[in-house]
Order: C-alpha cells, then sequence, then structure tokens
C-alpha cells in the first residue's frame, strides 16, 4: 500500500497551554515495497510522524491516505485492519508486554486481529528464529527478559500478524553490536524476500544510508529534504546544520580531501570508490 | 487521555496567584470552604462568584482550560442538580410536567449545592493549577507542623503527597503510550461486552502497575544513595516566607469576608 501524507499539520494538547505543534505541513510519499528511513535530531518528529502511519494519530488538518483508507475521517473497521496491515514496533518494548508466558504475548496481536490461532501455533518457532530467540523462551515470563530479548519478543509478535508495512522506531537501540547488525538484516531480508515496505526510524545514519532507498530527514516538525543515500552523502553541511550526524565513510572522505590532499572524483562513497581513490592517490604520490 | 483531567497539572506563570505563599493559599481555600456553606442568600452566592472568578481572570489561566478540565466533574454536578429538583417539594410549584412537580426550594437548594460544588472544584483546580506539587506539600508541611507535637509523621506525609504529586503527569503519559502500544497490536475496548472490555484493560493495567513499582524503587534507591534519612537533620531548600503581595492579599480578603458576612441574611 502506497502512504501518501498531503500537508499534514499535528499539534498535541491543542488549545490548551500546553499545545504543541509536531508535525508542520508535512508532504510526503511512501511507495509500497519501498526502504525509507526516517531521520532527524532528537524532538523533530519522527515518532509523532510514525504514529500517524498507523493510525495512532489523525492528523489535526491536513490529507494522510493510507492505501485505500484516508485520514482523518476512516471508520472504526477500516482503522482496525490498518492497525494489522502497518505493524509498528515502538522504541521501550516494556510498554506492551503483560502476558504471562512469552507465548501468549506472541499470540496477542493475532487473537486481536482475528487470525487462526491453531494455524499461528505452528509458525512460532520459525518466528522466534527469524528474531534470533531461542524456543525454550516461550514458556518464560516475558519480564524475566533482558531488554533486547524483550524487543525480538515484541518484534516476534509484531511479525506474527502479518503486516505488510513495517514501522520501527529506533529498532536496534539497546541491542549489542552484532545484535544490531542481525537485525538490520533481517529487514533487509524481509523487505527483499516478501517485498515489505520499512519505514526506520534511526538515530543510525550509517544504517539509514546503507540499507534505506530513500532518507526523510526531519528537522523541526518539518521535512527538511527526502534524498537517496548517495544525494545525501553531498549534504554534510545542512546535515550538520541541523544537528545530525554524517556516516563514518562521509567524514572519512572529507578527512582525505582535507588533510592528504587527495583528488575525489567519485559519485558514491564505499569500500570500494574509497579504496580505488586511494590507490590512485598513492601511486600518483609514487611517481612525482 | 491527559487532555481531559488537568487537576494537578501546573501550568508556569509570573501572575499574582502564583505568587502567593502556598500557605496563604491554602488557607484561604480552607476559609473558602466555610464562605460556601455559610452562604444563604443570592447575593452572598454571587459574591462567591465574584471571588472565584476575580481569582481566575488574575491567574491569566484561560477559563476555556479550566473548564475543559473541569469535563468528568460536569456529570456530578448536573446530577446533583437534578436530584434536588426532584425530591424537594419546599414552597410553590414552579412547573410540572409528567407528573413530577418542580417546586421553588427544589430550584433553589439543587442550584446552591451545584454552585458549591462546582465553586470549590474551581478553586481546587486553580490552587493546582497555579502552584508546584513541591510548594503545595511545603506548605502543607508547615501547616500541619503543630502535629508534630502529637508525633503524627507530617514530614512523611507530606513527602508522599509530593511524590504522588510529582508522579501524576509521568503516569499519565505513562497510560499512554502503553495504551498506543496495545491498540497498534489490535487492542480494541471501546467495542464488545462488558465482560470483554474489562479484559481488555488487563493488557494496560499490568504493564502499568510494573512500570510503576519499578519507577518507585528505582526512586527509592536513587534517594537512599543521596544519603535521604527521614527528616532528621534536615534543613529546607525552599524558606516561605509572606511578601507584600501576600499582605495585600490578606488585606483583600479580610475586606471581602467583612462584605459576604454583611450580604448574608
Ligand atoms: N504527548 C505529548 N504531548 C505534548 N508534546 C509532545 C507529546 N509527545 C511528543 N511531544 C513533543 O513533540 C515533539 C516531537 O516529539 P517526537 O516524540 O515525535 O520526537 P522524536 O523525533 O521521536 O524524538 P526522539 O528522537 O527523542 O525519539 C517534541 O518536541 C515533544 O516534546
Ligand atoms: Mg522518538
Amino acid at each position: 500500500m502506497d502512504i501518501i501524507f498531503e500537508n499534514v499539520n499535528y499539534t498535541y494538547q491543542p488549545n490548551t497551554p500546553f499545545s504543541h505543534q509536531a508535525l508542520k505541513d508535512i508532504s510526503l510519499e511512501i511507495k509500497s515495497g519501498s526502504f525509507v528511513a526516517v531521520v532527524g535530531h532528537t524532538g523533530s518528529g519522527k515518532s509523532t510522524l510514525l504514529q500517524h502511519l498507523n493510525a495512532l494519530l489523525q492528523p489535526t488538518s491536513g490529507r494522510l491516505v493510507l492505501g485505500n483508507v484516508e485520514l482523518p475521517g476512516a471508520h472504526h473497521e477500516q482503522i482496525k485492519s490498518i492497525r494489522q496491515r502497518v505493524g509498528l514496533l515502538f522504541q521501550y518494548p516494556e510498554h506492551q508486554l503483560f502476558e504471562e508466558t512469552v507465548k501468549k504475548e506472541l499470540l496477542f496481536g493475532p487473537k486481536n486481529f482475528g487470525f487462526d490461532l491453531k494455524q499461528v501455533e505452528t509458525e512460532l518457532n520459525d518466528s522466534l528464529q527469524e528474531v534470533g530467540l531461542e524456543e525454550s523462551v516461550l514458556d518464560r515470563s516475558p519480564f524475566e527478559l533482558s531488554g533486547g530479548q524483550m524487543k525480538r519478543v515484541a518484534l516476534a509478535s509484531m511479525l506474527l500478524a502479518k503486516p505488510q508495512v513495517l514501522v520501527l522506531d529506533e529498532p536496534t537501540a539497546g541491542l549489542d553490536p552484532l545484535g544490531q547488525k542481525k537485525m538490520m538484516q533481517l529487514f533487509k531480508s524481509l523487505h527483499e524476500n516478501k517485498q515489505h515496505t520499512v519505514v526506520l526510524v534511526t538515530h543510525n545514519m550509517d544504517d539509514a544510508m546503507r540499507y534505506a532507498e530513500k532518507v526523510i530527514v526531519l528537522n523541526q516538525g518539518t521535512v527538511e529534504c527526502v534524498k537517496s543515500p548517495s544525494e545525501l552523502i553531498h549534504e554534510r553541511d545542512r546535515l550538520k546544520a541541523i544537528g545530525l550526524d554524517v556516516p563514518e565513510p562521509v567524514e572519512f572522505v572529507e578527512y582525505m580531501k582535507a588533510r592528504l590532499g587527495v583528488l575525489w572524483e567519485e559519485e558514491d562513497i564505499n569500500e570500494q570508490t574509497i579504496s580505488r581513490t586511494l590507490v590512485k592517490h598513492l601511486k600518483g604520490g609514487a611517481t612525482s | 487521555m491527559n487532555q481531559s483531567l488537568i487537576i494537578g497539572q501546573y501550568v508556569p506563570g509570573e501572575s499574582v496567584v502564583h505568587k502567593i505563599d502556598p500557605r496563604l493559599k491554602l488557607i484561604i481555600i480552607f476559609i473558602f470552604v466555610i464562605a460556601v456553606f455559610m452562604a444563604n442568600n443570592i447575593w452572598s452566592y454571587v459574591s462567591l462568584y465574584f471571588f472565584v472568578f476575580a481569582s481566575v481572570a488574575l491567574s491569566r489561566i484561560p477559563v476555556a482550560y479550566i473548564f475543559k478540565g473541569l469535563k468528568p466533574v460536569w456529570w456530578i454536578i448536573i446530577i446533583t442538580f437534578m436530584f434536588h429538583l426532584f425530591i424537594n417539594s419546599g414552597g410553590n410549584v414552579i412547573v410540572s410536567f409528567l407528573g413530577i412537580n418542580v417546586y421553588e426550594q427544589g430550584v433553589f437548594q439543587g442550584a446552591s449545592i451545584a454552585t458549591r460544588f462546582f465553586l470549590l472544584i474551581i478553586l481546587a483546580t486553580l490552587l493546582t493549577l497555579s502552584t508546584t506539587p513541591i510548594a503545595v506539600t511545603d506548605a502543607v508541611e508547615a501547616l500541619l507542623k503543630p502535629l508534630k507535637k502529637v508525633r503524627f509523621p507530617v514530614h512523611e506525609i507530606a513527602l508522599m503527597m509530593s511524590i504522588s504529586l510529582r508522579f501524576i503527569p509521568t503516569f499519565m503519559q505513562e497510560m499512554d503510550k502503553i495504551s498506543k502500544a496495545q491498540a497498534a497490536r489490535g487492542l480494541d475496548y471501546t467495542k464488545g461486552k462488558l465482560k470483554d472490555r474489562f479484559k481488555a484493560l488487563l493488557p494496560l493495567l499490568i504493564p502499568l502497575l510494573i512500570s510503576s513499582f519499578k519507577r518507585a524503587e528505582d526512586l527509592a534507591l536513587a534517594m537512599e544513595a543521596r544519603g535521604y534519612q527521614g527528616e532528621e537533620g534536615r534543613t529546607k531548600l525552599r524558606q516561605l516566607s509572606f511578601s507584600k503581595i501576600d499582605y495585600i492579599v490578606i488585606i483583600s480578603l479580610i475586606v471581602f469576608l467583612v462584605s459576604f458576612y454583611m450580604i448574608r441574611v
């Protein structure tokens, strides 16, 4: 399903002294089957934007199209179907665990969406394996798990509801480096093999650049720009200005240019172009 | 979620009402409670309304905001009014429909009880909106001090109060997050049979309870780590003292009370 924001505004607690406009005139499009990353300084509205994607929040003004449903104005059944088709993984998984066992926890979403639980139970083991958990956790209490394990349980529980769109709010925060990499690989394979749309919020620019096809940059509630990773590497100063990090390779290239006097002629920045340029530079240095 | 209940949510400001000493504010509320029950004719009620709305105006907190926060209370006020309207049978009949008579006394009784309730709630809301929870508890502790003589745990009670007040907004935010997380998993507590709806509250209440316990534990640990050991040898960071505004407020209060007393019959 395609997702289209048209001049969407969102205000928290309108008409009170605490009112705060978190999204300002957002217009953008997320194509079905694409992998987009949302980046921005803390408080720039990333989580607010994400919560619109499965109708937890509805635009204060403007229009949001989620496949065949339009917000505001959708009725109850439509919203429920959106919640099933768009899986949202929250920043803090401990906010949603409540059952006695991990197994019940995993079945909670599918049960709410009216799935055939017998069928879902046969899929439990595969899905545990997918997210990197042992089968033995099934009978344990979710509260005994570590933070990383809780996150994986929450993810598995979301995947079991068979969403078409995966919306992930900093899914790798708090995981160990290897775990982070594996989880990103999982999203990548879900995207490539099952044609899921993936919308990923991350503070890690390297991840955003490596995995996403498009990067949405938010700044204080507005869309600063929407660019592909290869375009974004040329926006180093602009990113710095709004408080964002630049990926390490980009920093490295800047360093080579400024301190080593390397002549940079490549379009993309990756291991190959960097090593090619370095080799060229060193050879050039040897001959002269 | 946290949009309909505003009592306990401090609205920062620089108004006169914000600056009044919290002890004086508590005393005013106490006096006002007595005054409300002493009012006995239309003009004394009018003067109470004047008192309350003058305070609201001085606080510069939007009236609409305060009213919105009263939403959960409106029903109680309306039901109280209706109750008196139908059961009190003093004075002349004003209207009568469907065989039910509405009497003069009923209207007056209903209106005055509803008014008392309404005014008290507004003033209490105003107190919490214009005073930080910390200031309220400091004031409670200061005013209850004499009870220490009879070994009443004033300090502990005040501490418990300030912690609970401090965590109301946090609690609300947490509730908001949890209900969103569960709604995203398809939880629906707006439909179905009553029993199902109660069941649907579990996924909200359990995470909320667990996070509250965790928070309490963290807080206790943090307090201990910083050497908290109860009241003994503890000095105050914020000393309460009366300022010019407070004396002006006291004089106006006395003027008001005297005229209020004279207006009554
Ligand atoms: N419930 C709320 N009530 C009022 N304001 C809110 C609420 N939730 C968020 N905000 C405000 O909206 C703005 C955007 O918040 P949001 O959570 O979308 O930021 P974010 O980009 O996800 O930040 P982070 O990277 O820290 O997660 C912030 O300024 C925040 O203070
Ligand atoms: Mg966020």
